[in-house]
């Protein structure tokens, strides 16, 4: 029987050495690359860190950079991947140890988003139902599955390149909200995302989309921004030059 | 205690074809200015009117340049037209994406097919 093999980047902060070490794992037909690690982790007594909650690609915490491309460890299984499996932190990110990142950046990006609706913050205890019709809700749906795992912004090469950028899931999360029938806040909204290092950063590679586990499509949700913030200023700009008072000669 | 920096690399473009698809596109937008540029400089000079006995399209180098161009517009509008369809504010399938790409395409062969049949005809020259 054959075995699989998994070589893990290893990082240590405290002697901010890096390396790889290898581990051979037995085969199994449903092994996920989850599993494989956590097998590691008893075989080695639990020295590799990384994170880990649901085992059902739910939760978004174990993403990492399998064999070159970002992926959620626990939907990945390991015979679909070729030999050896090569794992590593996800990219982007700063490495706190092994394959544990410090995703706070990216996290603290998703506030520009305004990821709530004015219903919401008005009236914390509603006084009636606030109903959506399926159709509004399917307006909405394909970017209401982000998990917030990582792996955009691991795979965005302008975010690598420019820590300031808004990012992908952060678009995802405001596109969201914006189509959201009971938000009423998308002009607020729409001057957070359209700052400086908002959605206008994004070149559209498309490489969020092509690894997003749940088909979220954050590049499909920006450039739609883009055109959308195009739209939101002009109104602005032209309420402006209405509402400015004209200079009696 | 210190935290590993990771940065992509210079060469992050070439790490997968989808990648190498944009820097394609984003090289061939380079090209077609470039090109466009040359040809805002002839009409200056009013060179249109002959231009293959004047300036810059006399050099060797003209003709290859020329077919350079051709082939970035190419380029840079086939993979435009393929993102295209990601920009439209409606929830469209990837089916959907396919279909609205390959009509947009037909569109881009008829534009050109008919430009083209058009400036090359001999009744151009009478």
């Amino acid at each position: 029987m054959r075995n699989f093999i998994i070589k893990i980047q290893r990082y240590n902060p405290e002697t901010e050495k890096i390396y790889f070490e290898e581990h051979t794992v037995p085969y199994t037909k449903d092994l996920t690359v989850l599993d494989a690690l956590n097998f590691i982790k008893e075989k080695t007594g639990g020295e590799i860190a990384y994170r880990w909650a649901c085992r059902m690609g739910i939760c978004g915490s174990c993403g990492a950079i399998i064999n070159g491309k970002p992926a959620l460890m626990c939907s990945t299984f390991c015979v679909q991947l070729k030999q050896p499996i090569t794992l590593q932190p996800l990219a982007n990110f700063k490495v706190i140890k092994d394959l544990i990142v410090d995703t706070d950046d990216a996290m603290n990006k998703f506030r520009a988003a305004m990821p709530y609706t004015e219903f919401q913050k008005k009236h914390l205890e509603p006084q009636h139902e606030t109903l959506q019709t399926p159709a509004q809700l399917n307006r909405l749906k394909q970017t209401s599955q982000c998990i917030k795992c990582m792996l955009c912004y691991a795979a965005c090469p302008v975010y690598g390149l420019k820590q300031e950028f808004i990012g992908p899931a952060a678009g995802a999360l405001a596109q969201r909200y914006n189509l959201d029938t009971r938000d009423n806040i998308k002009n607020q909204r729409m001057d957070s995302i359209t700052a400086e290092n908002g959605i206008y950063n994004c070149s559209f590679i498309g490489e969020c989309s092509r690894v997003c586990p749940k088909n979220v499509d954050p590049a499909a949700a920006l450039q739609k921004l883009k055109v959308a913030g195009i739209i939101h200023t002009a109104k602005k700009t032209a309420k402006s030059i209405l509402k400015t008072p004209k200079k009696s000669s | 205690m210190k935290y590993l920096e990771q940065k992509p690399g210079a060469f992050w473009w070439t790490r997968n074809l989808n990648c190498l698809i944009y820097f394609t596109r984003e090289i061939a937008g380079i090209m077609l200015g470039a090109w466009a540029f040359i040809i805002v400089l002839a009409i200056n000079a009013n060179f249109m009117l002959n231009m293959s006995d004047h300036g810059i399209f006399t050099w060797p180098t003209a003709t290859l340049f020329q077919y350079i161009a051709l082939i970035a517009s190419i380029i840079h509008s086939i993979t435009w037209l393929h993102a295209i369809p990601k920009t439209i504010p409606l929830n469209i399938s990837k089916k959907g994406h396919i279909i609205a790409y390959l009509i947009l395409l037909a569109i881009w062969i008829s534009i050109f097919w008919l430009t083209t049949s058009a400036f090359l005809s001999p009744k151009s020259y009478d």
